[in-house]
């Protein structure tokens, strides 16, 4: 009666208020009839239904544990969505814009910084449709590049919630006295030719980068060791060197790449329960020169102990949820999703994170998760709306 | 200038629209409440009020909610320009926050309705152009479907299955996690 009353566009004002954290629900809409499948699989409708949310739900946690003769990439879903199995003998380097992009790794005891120069078969793996794309990385350096997956709609997508459409990867790697960046463009289906920068003092060691960001048109990379960090601006392939706040060249602790809220680079520093934020501000009048600003002291013992079942358990941050108020840690008791604005805490493992610098970090894959279950409707019914 | 403007503003606020029902019923109602319906702040900018305004799509008991509702947000809308012009301690804060309160408070009652008075209140709030409203009612019914499987929605909004039994079943087999 009622609802059959309402004109298509009312019925989908309704299903585009069911809650992004839990996918299930619009799935199940699917199927109570025709009109509302397809109004939920409907081209513009995962447009429109991002647009409504704003900035997507942390979905899943993804992140490396040790499987006892191979390194294995986990993927486990904080809401509701279907399984997606673990990938054994890969590991994530990056997760963002709905894609996760995968490494391969040798079997567990090798040493991970003498790798043999061979080369690097990466993945780029969509969850949500659960393809996956190969791609070779472009130079033989298997032990000293990191990497970011973003999507490749720059300017024409908001990146809430991406959907298939090409992906960018771009890899910085070092041979120690310089560092050079690869931009690979599924559209065209090749990498670019190298843009390099030449150090002014070598590194020390050629270990891995810590995790990638991704802030306004700029990727930032940090180099484990001596804390420098890199900075590669999308638009004009141009690599500059940015040093981190002086304070932090005896920190201990982990160390962050994190966005800031006007899209900018920042950095936190866990020291013991306190998060030690910079930002990164230009001088004014200074031509482009900028400099750090402690920003914020963000105290984690109020939600910390919860997820480690009492404070005196050691407890390491190894990710943020970027954009998000998520924090991914490591504990004895497991790996954590801890979201701090509601105090929810999700054990996403029992395993610890894998203590090596590159394969501790944890992601989250954030997305809007909608059907695409149109092709299934057949014969005469409601037709399936497209509107712009 | 200055307060021959705010004076403008007064007789604006004080300014008053005759609602016609389609049951021919009169509502007499500041332009201040009228104007957060869209269609009708746009009819009076047109200069198209005068001698009421007829609203054919909504009965008499329906306009009355609506008016209840513009009426208690419209003073909200009031109150909340005051404040953030002039106030910004924390005492006006405080107050700002129980009004809000209220204003949540009179929503959730507001919605304490029957399933065609709500199907109703949204054709309203779609016709008349109130976005707060509108947002209201669809998430209203939005969290009624949340937690429900397809079977128990349909039943509950007298929707006929018009799903093939092989669509049905292709369906529930690509979204059989959403089950678990």
């Amino acid at each position: 009666m009622a609802m059959a009353t309402l004109l298509t566009e009312l019925v989908e004002e309704i299903l585009l208020r069911l809650p992004p954290s839990e996918p299930a629900c619009l799935f199940r809409a699917a199927l109570v009839c025709k009109r509302w499948c397809g109004i939920v699989s409907a081209a513009g409708f995962h447009r429109r239904y991002g647009e409504f949310h704003g900035a997507p739900p942390t979905i899943a946690a993804v992140y490396n544990v040790d499987g006892g003769d191979a390194y294995v990439a986990c993927f486990r879903p904080c809401a509701s969505f279907p399984p997606r199995a673990d990938r054994h003998g890969k590991a994530v380097v990056d997760c963002r814009h709905g894609r996760v992009l995968l490494r391969p790794m040798p079997p567990i005891g090798e040493d991970l910084n003498h790798l043999p120069m061979k080369p690097v078969i990466l993945d780029v793996w969509d969850p949500a449709t659960d393809e996956q794309w190969k791609l070779c990385l472009p130079y033989l350096y298997p032990n000293s590049f990191y990497g970011v997956v973003l999507c490749a709609g720059a300017g024409t997508c908001n990146h809430l919630g991406c959907h298939g459409g090409p992906f960018l990867v771009v890899i910085a790697g070092t041979d120690l006295k310089d560092i050079f960046v690869y931009t690979y463009s599924s559209e065209a289906a090749a990498w670019s030719k190298p843009s390099t920068i030449h150090l002014d003092t070598a590194l020390n060691s050629s270990s891995m980068f810590s995790p990638g960001l991704v802030a306004g048109d700029s990727i930032y990379f940090m180099l484990e060791e001596g804390y420098r960090i890199v900075k590669y601006d999308l638009g004009g392939c141009v690599i500059s060197m940015i040093d981190p706040p002086l304070s932090l060249h005896d920190a201990k602790g982990k160390v962050y790449l994190v966005e800031t809220k006007d899209g900018g680079l920042g950095i936190a520093n866990v020291d013991g329960y306190n998060l030690h934020v910079w930002y990164w501000r230009l001088r004014p009048g200074s031509n482009g020169m900028g400099q750090w600003v402690e920003e914020q002291v963000i105290k984690l013992d109020t939600v910390l102990p919860v997820a480690t079942n009492g404070p005196s358990t050691e407890f390491d941050v190894v990710g943020f949820g970027e954009g998000t108020d998520v924090i991914l840690g490591s504990a004895n008791a497991g790996m954590f999703v801890v979201w701090q604005s509601s105090g929810r805490v999700m054990k996403a493992d029992e395993r610890r994170a894998v203590p090596f610098p590159s394969l501790e970090p944890m992601f989250c894959y954030q997305n809007f998760y909608t059907p695409a279950l149109g092709a299934f409707l057949k014969g005469e019914g409601p037709k399936v709306v497209s509107s712009a | 200038m200055a307060s021959a403007g705010s004076g403008d503003e007064k007789a604006a606020a004080a300014a008053m629209i005759t609602l016609i029902s389609s049951d021919n019923e009169k509502f007499e109602v500041t332009e201040a409440t009228a104007t957060l319906s869209q269609t009708i702040r746009h009819m009076i900018e047109d200069g198209c009020t005068d001698g009421g305004v007829p609203l054919p799509n909504v009965t008499s008991k329906i306009l009355a909610r609506v008016i209840e509702y513009c009426k208690k947000h419209a003073t909200a809308a009031a109150g909340e320009e005051g404040s953030s012009s002039s106030f910004s301690d924390a005492a006006f804060l405080e107050v700002d926050r129980a009004f809000l309160e209220e204003l949540e408070e009179f929503d959730d009652a507001f919605l304490e309705v029957d399933r065609a008075t709500l199907f109703d209140l949204i054709l309203a709030a779609n016709y008349l152009d109130i976005k707060g409203l509108l947002n209201l009612t669809c998430q209203k019914v939005a969290d009624s479907v949340k937690g429900k499987t397809p079977e128990q929605i349909r039943e509950m909004y007298n929707i006929v299955n018009d799903l093939t039994p092989e669509e049905e079943a292709e369906i529930r087999r690509e979204t059989q996690w959403a089950f678990e």
